[in-house]
């Protein structure tokens, strides 16, 4: 699978292939008056397009126990671009994607895909477990469309691609998982097509395996148009050239800058504070303070700005002293930088009861793009017992332009020793 | 890897909310379309249908044979004990049974094996694109062949049991086609229900043994009392009868009706699969949930 045609024609390099306009899909929740509710689409279906007019109107009534898992979905996507579709759990990008699969057909609005579609979403699906690892990728090869021939023909680089050569006659079921999502998706990316569409297939596997998947679609994506939903704000930021946020069904942001999409992704985000502790000391208040100026509600912070801490707290009167601790959690609230608060000679302050209010420069925030929030904990000088521990305080985001691996971004001065 | 791409026409797909039946001349292109484009396809499921069904197994393709033993035997052995009596056959009776089995069951499984085989590949259907025709093709193809084989049963019986087979006999594997096409034809317009509710699936089976009944399959032709009214009115009887007489060369009183029958049954099929084509995305689509 090494060497990919180039087609650097110019000339088409840049024309539409996805053009959605408006779509919108209903879905019930209710199983019995689902198919109920498909039998009489069906009827009507048969009886001649009662419903020649959506395009039209664009509207429908929704029946009972309906809701629209998707809704006035638009854009147009040219070959070499790739957009990336963002959102949490039911936001509707699966949704989206079958329609342009063609899986499911629109309730409203329309779909319009110019060539070969390839789609790299159940990877494996089809796989017949008592037969070969060869015998499926014929079967699993003519399901995505390719000939007999066709498969001749890749069939020693779908093998390499795969890792498995030497499992390769043994029946699908001796596989271990991971080697049946590699063969999967060898075969469905052994597909040359215009356009792609992605699935969170990257989240399974190995890394290396990952890594080898990544490029895969890279060399896929300088000629084709490829849409591309992942939770993976990496995979989003690497990919991307645009990103489609998607809430409810809904599309909130079309962001030709994949850092704003990303952006808007994380201010969805929402933190559960959480409170814990034996008690004796109170949160009062946190206000955080970028180059000098007090942010109020939802702060965003570009990455490698000067940030201070205003905290506020009290202990009472029973507690003969305290230490505290703030730390930055991430969006999956586990602790990335822990900022133990020391006196002026450097030593862990103490505080006695009372209310405090404390400065804290926290310095240059070289997070990662995402969202954070902050944890104050509060403990017992003496008995190390834990007074206040809240969490999900003053939820920020840090913004960035381009994303890496890793939680922690310093760009750092290379000194060049010899040439 | 040496598919180059061809950049000047690229085929364009449009979905709409609309129903396809509203253009019927594209609807009458994309379903031969469709029939084209998926027999490769077909084919591959075929024959990975046939090779899984016998990999597991010790006596292979032999398990295709015993069910129509069975029943046989079953009905030989009832009859010749006296537990159930059977009017003149006109030809031996194992030989009778046989070929009145073997028939009826092409197109039992004919008639379910679009559900059937629709909702084994259940797990594609709602993940992968794919000619939705190609599984439905599949399986037709399976029920022909394998029901096929089973008529080589008729041999070893037809020479056991002494029964003379005419030249007619060449035109046996149509009569038996006959079966087969009228067994589609009624479950193409029963997949699309059959597909949402498995009540469908559920009644055939159970439907389908009072069917058998009130068909001469394992009895002579009835011509009176309510059971010959039965006959009358069935058109399986007429098709199974006209096979029947194939073999033995006669009476060919059912001929023409047999005929009249198989024309209904090509035009219903024709109706059904445009059904089919319109639906699927539809059911399909709940089908997924």
């Amino acid at each position: 699978m090494s060497s990919l045609p180039e087609t650097n024609n110019l000339t088409t390099n840049h024309e539409v292939l996805v053009k959605v306009e408006n779509l919108g899909k209903i879905f019930c929740r209710d199983l019995k008056k689902s198919l109920f509710y498909g039998l009489k689409d069906s009827a009507k279906d048969l009886l001649g397009g009662s419903r020649k007019k959506s395009l039209a109107v664009n509207q429908r009534e929704l029946r009972k126990g309906e809701f629209w898992a998707n809704q006035g979905v638009s854009f147009k996507l040219r070959r070499g671009e790739c957009i990336g579709l963002i959102g949490h759990n039911g936001a509707g990008k699966t949704t989206l994607l079958k329609m342009l699969n063609g899986l499911i057909k629109p309730d409203t609005g329309r779909i319009e895909m110019r060539g070969r579609v390839g789609a790299l979403i159940a990877l494996g699906a089809g796989f017949n477990p008592i037969l070969t690892g060869r015998e499926n990728i014929y079967i699993n090869g003519s399901v995505i469309g390719l000939s007999k021939k066709q498969i001749d023909e890749k069939i020693d680089d779908i093998i390499d691609f795969a890792e498995i050569a030497e499992f390769i006659d043994s029946p699908v079921r001796t596989y271990s998982s991971g080697m049946q999502v590699r063969l999967g998706f060898a075969v469905a990316s052994s597909l040359l097509p215009d356009i792609l569409i992605l699935d969170e297939v990257l989240a399974v596997g190995d890394m290396g395996f990952t890594i080898k998947c990544l490029n895969r679609i890279r060399e896929l994506s300088k000629d084709s148009a490829i849409i591309f939903v992942s939770h993976n704000m990496q995979y989003i930021s690497n990919f991307c050239t645009r990103v489609l946020v998607m809430d409810r069904g809904v599309p909130i942001l079309d962001a030709d800058n994949p850092g704003d999409g990303i952006n808007c992704y994380f201010g969805q985000m929402e933190f559960k504070g959480s409170k814990s502790g034996k008690g004796g000391a109170k949160l009062e208040s946190l206000e955080i303070s970028v180059s000098g100026a007090i942010c109020d509600l939802d702060p965003v912070i570009r990455q490698g700005d000067e940030v201070e801490i205003d905290l506020s707290f009290s202990i009472s009167s029973e507690i003969k002293s305290a230490v505290a601790l703030v730390c930055i959690d991430d969006e999956s609230q586990s602790q990335v930088i822990a900022y133990p608060l020391l006196n002026e000679s450097n030593e862990s302050a103490q505080y006695h009861p009372g209310t405090h209010r404390v400065r804290v420069p926290l310095g240059a925030i070289d997070l990662n793009a995402g969202s954070y929030s902050f944890l104050v904990a509060i403990s017992d000088t003496e008995s190390k017992t834990n007074l206040l521990r809240e969490s999900g305080v003053l939820p920020f985001r840090v913004r960035a332009d381009n994303m890496i691996w890793s939680k922690i971004v310093r760009p750092t001065k290379a000194i060049v020793c010899s040439k | 890897m040496s598919l180059s791409k061809n950049t000047q026409e690229l085929p364009v797909i449009v979905y709409t909310p609309d129903s396809s039946l509203a253009e019927p001349k594209r609807l009458f292109r994309e379903m031969t379309d469709e029939l084209k484009n998926s027999r490769e396809l077909a084919f591959a499921l075929f024959s990975r249908d046939m090779k899984a069904q016998v990999r597991q197994s010790i006596l292979g393709y032999a398990w295709l044979f015993f069910p129509p033993i069975a029943t046989t035997l079953v009905w030989f052995f009832l009859n010749q004990s006296g537990v159930v009596k059977v009017a003149d056959t006109g030809m031996p009776y194992p030989a009778f049974v046989m070929i009145g089995t073997l028939l009826w069951q092409a197109f039992l499984e004919s008639l379910t094996k679009p559900i059937t085989s629709l909702n084994a590949s259940k797990g594609m259907l709602v993940k992968l694109n794919f000619p939705r025709i190609a599984p439905v093709l599949a399986g037709i193809g399976q029920t022909t062949v394998t029901s096929a084989i089973r008529l080589l049963l008729l041999v070893p019986v037809f020479i056991f049991a002494g029964v003379e087979a005419s030249w007619t006999i060449i035109f046996f594997p149509l009569a038996y086609l006959s079966m087969v096409l009228l067994g589609i034809a009624f479950g193409s317009f029963l997949t699309p229900i059959g597909l949402l509710y498995t009540d469908i699936a559920r009644s055939i089976g159970l439907l389908g043994q009072f069917a058998m009944y009130a068909t001469p399959v394992v009895y002579p032709l009835a011509t009176a009392g309510f059971l010959g009214w039965l006959n009358r009115f069935n058109p399986m009887t007429y098709l199974i009868e006209t096979g029947r007489a194939t073999l033995v060369g006669g009476p060919f009183d059912a001929l023409p009706i047999a005929l009249i029958i198989c024309t209904f049954a090509f035009v219903l099929l024709l109706i059904g699969w445009t059904i089919f084509h319109i639906t699927v995305p539809r059911i399909i689509e709940r089908m997924g949930m």
